[in-house]
C-alpha cells in the first residue's frame, strides 16, 4: 500500500480535512506542522485537534470550560490540562496524596470506621472512660496513615 | 466590648471530597439511563446508613453553593453526601478548627468503606478525577469560615504566601478561605494550612474589631441602629435587603443594642434567605426588635 504524505509538505498525514467546495466533497491531507493548519484553524498544534476517544471532548471545550467529560480525558489531554492547571506552591505537578485502598487497607479502614461507630455509642452513653481507650486505639491505628 | 467568645463567633471548616464512580463518565456527561444507574446504586448502598432528603424542587437547592438533586445525611456521623452533582459523589463535613483532622479522618474511613463497592476513578499522575480540573488531585477542599459581621469596616491582612482564594460572602457576614489545587501537596499540608490560615484571621480580625469599638463605635452604633429602623418598617424584605442590614443586626445583637431577637434567631433569617428565591419574601416578624442605647 502506497504511503501518503501531507498534500503541501510532503511528511505523514496527520489530519484528513473535508469540506464542501462547488457541490463536490474535498479532502485537503495534512502533517502535524502543516501550514495550511494555522490558515484553516489558526493554529498549528496537533494537540488543537485532539477528541477525547470515550466522551468526544475536545481541546476547545476543555481550554473553555476547565472540565473534563470523563477518565479518558485525563490520559487524552495528559499536557494540555497540567498547562491549564495552577502551578501549587510545592512546585510539584504530581498527586502525592491519598491513593485508593488495596484489600488489607480495606480491612484496617473497616476496623476504623467500627472504631468510630463505637466512639459515638460510648459517647452518647455518657461512657467517657470507653470513649478514651477507643479514641486511643483509632489513634493508634491511623497514626501511620496519610494525613 | 464585642464578646467573642460565643459559639456563633467560632471559625467553621468546610471539608468538601470529591469522587467519580469507574467506568462511567463524569456527571455532566452522563446519559439518562447512566445517571438512574449510578442514582439507584448510591441509593442501594446510602439509604441503609444515611437519611435521604430530595429538594422540592430538583437542582435548586445549594448546599454550600453547589446545586443537588438529593441529599443523604450520615446517621451517625457529620457527614452529608450530594450524589451526582458535578461529581458523581460530593461529601461535606463540616468541623470546629480543632476537630479538623478527626473529621478528615472520619470522611475518609466512609468514603474507603464507600469504595468496596466500585473503583474510583484515579490516574497516577492526577490523582482522583474529577469533572472540574481544579479539583484533580487529592480532590480535596478545605474551606474555612469566619463569622465576620464587622468586616466591612476593617482592612485585614489575609495570611500570606498561602495558596488560598478569599470569597466574601454576601452579606458580608462570613468571610471565607479555600484552597485552590490539591495537586502537589498531601491532605496533611491542605488541613494544615487551612488551619492555621483561618486562625490567623480570625485572631486579626478579632483585634481590628477591639479597636474599631474603641475609635468607631458611634458609627458603627449608627449603622446597627438604622437597619433596625429599616428592617422594622419595611413593607416586605428580600434577601437583598438582609444582605445589606443582615450584618449590622449581628453587631448591635451582639453589644445588646438590638433587643428582642437572638443571634440564632438572626441566623435562622439568614439561613432562610440563603435557600430562598432571590425575591421571595421572608416571613420574619421583626417588629418586636427595641433598640437600648
Amino acid at each position: 500500500m502506497k504511503h501518503k504524505d501531507c498534500d503541501n509538505c510532503h511528511q505523514d498525514i496527520a489530519f484528513c480535512y473535508k469540506y464542501l467546495e462547488k457541490g463536490g466533497e474535498k479532502r485537503l491531507e495534512m502533517c502535524a506542522q502543516c501550514p495550511k493548519l494555522r490558515e484553516i484553524y489558526g493554529e498549528t498544534s496537533p494537540h488543537a485537534f485532539l477528541r477525547c476517544p470515550e466522551c468526544r471532548l475536545d481541546v476547545h471545550e476543555l481550554r473553555r470550560t476547565k472540565e473534563c467529560g470523563c477518565a479518558s480525558c485525563y490520559s487524552t489531554f495528559e499536557s494540555e490540562i497540567f498547562s491549564l492547571l495552577q502551578k501549587p506552591a510545592s512546585g510539584e505537578t504530581v498527586h502525592i496524596g491519598h491513593k485508593p485502598q488495596t484489600g488489607s487497607d480495606l480491612n484496617l479502614s473497616e476496623k476504623i470506621s467500627s472504631l468510630h461507630l463505637a466512639l459515638n455509642d460510648a459517647l452518647q452513653h455518657e461512657k467517657y472512660e470507653l470513649a478514651a481507650q477507643i479514641r486511643d486505639e483509632i489513634s493508634s491505628i491511623t497514626n501511620g496513615r496519610a494525613p | 466590648m464585642i464578646d467573642f467568645t460565643g459559639l456563633l463567633q467560632n471559625a467553621q471548616m468546610v471539608l468538601e471530597l470529591r469522587r467519580n464512580i469507574e467506568p462511567y463518565k463524569f456527571t455532566h456527561k452522563l446519559s439518562d439511563a447512566d445517571k438512574k444507574e449510578i442514582g439507584d446504586l448510591l441509593k442501594e448502598i446510602l439509604e441503609p446508613q444515611c437519611v435521604s432528603y430530595t429538594p422540592s424542587q430538583p437542582e435548586s437547592e445549594l448546599v454550600f453553593g453547589h446545586k443537588v438533586r438529593t441529599l443523604y445525611k450520615h446517621a451517625s456521623r457529620p457527614i452529608v453526601i450530594a450524589p451526582l452533582s458535578e461529581d458523581h459523589l460530593h461529601f461535606f463535613t463540616i468541623a470546629n478548627p480543632s476537630e479538623l483532622f478527626s473529621a478528615y479522618d472520619s470522611l475518609i474511613a466512609f468514603e474507603e468503606e464507600l469504595s468496596r463497592r466500585f473503583t474510583y476513578a484515579f490516574h497516577d499522575k492526577f490523582g482522583y478525577l474529577t469533572a472540574g480540573i481544579d479539583y484533580a488531585g487529592a480532590a480535596l477542599t478545605v474551606k474555612s469560615l469566619l463569622f465576620a459581621p464587622l468586616s466591612d469596616y476593617c482592612t485585614l491582612q489575609f495570611p500570606p504566601g498561602m495558596e488560598f482564594v478569599l470569597g466574601r460572602t454576601s452579606p458580608p457576614l462570613f468571610l471565607t478561605l479555600c484552597n485552590i489545587t490539591s495537586l502537589g501537596v498531601t491532605e496533611k499540608y491542605l488541613l494544615e494550612t487551612a488551619k492555621r490560615g483561618i486562625l490567623e484571621l480570625q485572631n486579626e480580625y478579632r483585634s481590628a474589631a477591639r479597636e474599631l469599638m474603641k475609635t468607631s463605635s458611634l458609627e458603627i452604633k449608627d449603622r446597627a441602629v438604622r437597619a433596625l429602623v429599616i428592617v422594622k418598617n419595611a413593607l416586605c424584605l428580600t434577601k437583598k435587603d438582609l444582605d445589606e442590614h443582615l450584618p449590622h443586626l449581628f453587631v448591635g445583637v451582639q453589644n445588646g443594642w438590638v433587643r428582642n431577637i437572638t443571634e440564632a434567631e438572626l441566623f435562622a433569617v439568614y439561613a432562610q434567605a440563603l435557600s430562598s428565591d432571590p425575591l421571595a419574601r421572608l416571613q420574619h416578624d421583626f417588629t418586636s426588635m427595641t433598640f437600648s442605647p
